[in-house]
């Protein structure tokens, strides 16, 4: 018969009670998705900072923490806050989301310079590294909806709250994302 | 996590399996253990803070309660003494407690020297007592008690002696004065 599993909220509370083992089986659950978030969207030196610099505020946090939703909703707003004030002191421009279909030479421009197989065919491991590559080449509003979606694993609806963005605009967001990364990868399938 | 507004056709799906089968990337263990040290040291730093802040809230919390539940001063009761001739307010505050009873000549020379005990008695007649004779000897209305060589001497308010009161292991000896009259003959 299994235990129930302690929930991130009561690991957080255990945790900013003293109980320092909590943080460390925290930390295990999260520290991937969190990482990928980071990495997927900075290269490697920045995305190491930003992940660490999140998981401070993390600590600082946790004697205030008030379990008012799901911990990985709030774990992803301080990790979009972390992403935005990094852009921010870099003076990186963001660029802008054009939430319109990318036309399909786009996307063969996109690919260009990954050359498929001579039967025209990519290796599972060179598909993957391709999507990795197409991912990265995402605008970032649509790149950040996607990872928020597919790697944090959050609702529409929780990717909408954090990035202060309509419910719509997020659902087009994905959609458009996920149509480009389709497009690309298809060609060689 | 489903979401009926957001369906994904096999296509998609196949995406984010892929997705997942090629991003298993992790932090360094060197990143792993910086975090977790600063997780320790967040917390202990916080036990650390914790006893104190305790404190300061106990001592607080107790120093509050005892000014809450400090007794209101009670005015003094009068002594026998002060019926008989009132004394100032300010000299019988200050009178001292009376120390712990002695026996023999040293409890007479401190039953003179002491002021009266106060003691319960009908509102209508002052008595008096001392450490060595705590029982109260009533005293007639209106009395003047002065010390005498081996007593007290209680006289009326014309300053006639009606008797002479001694305390002789622990019970009273009452003497008829030159003022005596019959009602002050010793009633034992």
């Amino acid at each position: 018969m299994g235990q129930r599993q302690t929930t991130d909220a009561e690991l957080m509370r255990l945790y900013a009670s003293g109980d320092q083992a909590s943080f460390g089986r925290l930390y295990e659950r999260h520290r991937g998705p969190v990482y990928r978030y980071f990495r997927r969207q900075l290269p490697p030196e920045e995305a190491d900072d930003c992940f660490q610099v999140l998981w401070l505020k993390l600590i600082d946090h946790a004697p205030r923490y008030r379990p008012s939703g799901e911990f990985r909703h709030y774990l992803f707003t301080l990790a979009h806050n972390v992403l935005m004030d990094h852009y921010r002191r870099s003076r990186r421009r963001v660029e802008a989301s054009a939430d319109e279909p990318a036309s399909d030479e786009d996307l063969a421009m996109e690919l260009v310079d990954g050359a498929p197989g001579p039967d025209g065919l990519l290796a599972e491991a060179e598909l993957r590294e391709r999507l990795l590559a197409l991912i990265g080449r995402l605008p970032f509003h649509q790149r950040e909806a996607w990872l928020l979606r597919h790697e944090a694993e959050l609702s529409p609806e929780a990717i909408a709250a954090i990035t202060g963005t309509s419910l719509e605009g997020i659902r087009s967001r994905l959609r458009y994302a996920a149509r480009k990364l389709k497009s690309g990868l298809m060609r060689h399938v | 996590m489903s979401d009926p507004n957001d369906p994904m056709d096999g296509v998609e799906r196949r995406l984010v399996e892929l997705y997942r089968a090629a991003d298993t990337e992790q932090p360094s263990a060197e990143i792993d253990r910086r975090i977790l040290r600063a997780a320790r040291e967040a917390s202990t730093a916080r036990r650390r803070r914790w006893p104190l802040a305790g404190l300061a809230t106990a001592a607080a919390a107790v120093l509050a309660l005892a000014l809450l539940l400090r007794p209101a001063p009670e005015p003094a009761r009068p002594t026998a003494a002060d019926l008989a001739s009132p004394a100032p307010a300010a000299e019988s505050a200050r009178a001292p407690a009376p120390p712990p009873v002695p026996s023999g000549d040293a409890a007479l020379a401190l039953a003179r020297s002491v002021r009266p005990v106060p003691t319960p008695a009908p509102a209508a007649a002052a008595s008096y007592a001392t450490p060595g004779c705590p029982e109260p000897h009533p005293l007639p209305a209106g009395a003047v008690i002065r010390p005498s060589a081996d007593g007290i001497e209680v006289a009326d308010r014309n300053g006639d002696v009606r008797f002479t009161l001694r305390c002789r292991d622990g019970r009273w000896e009452r003497e008829p004065g030159a003022g005596a009259a019959p009602a002050d003959a010793d009633p034992r």
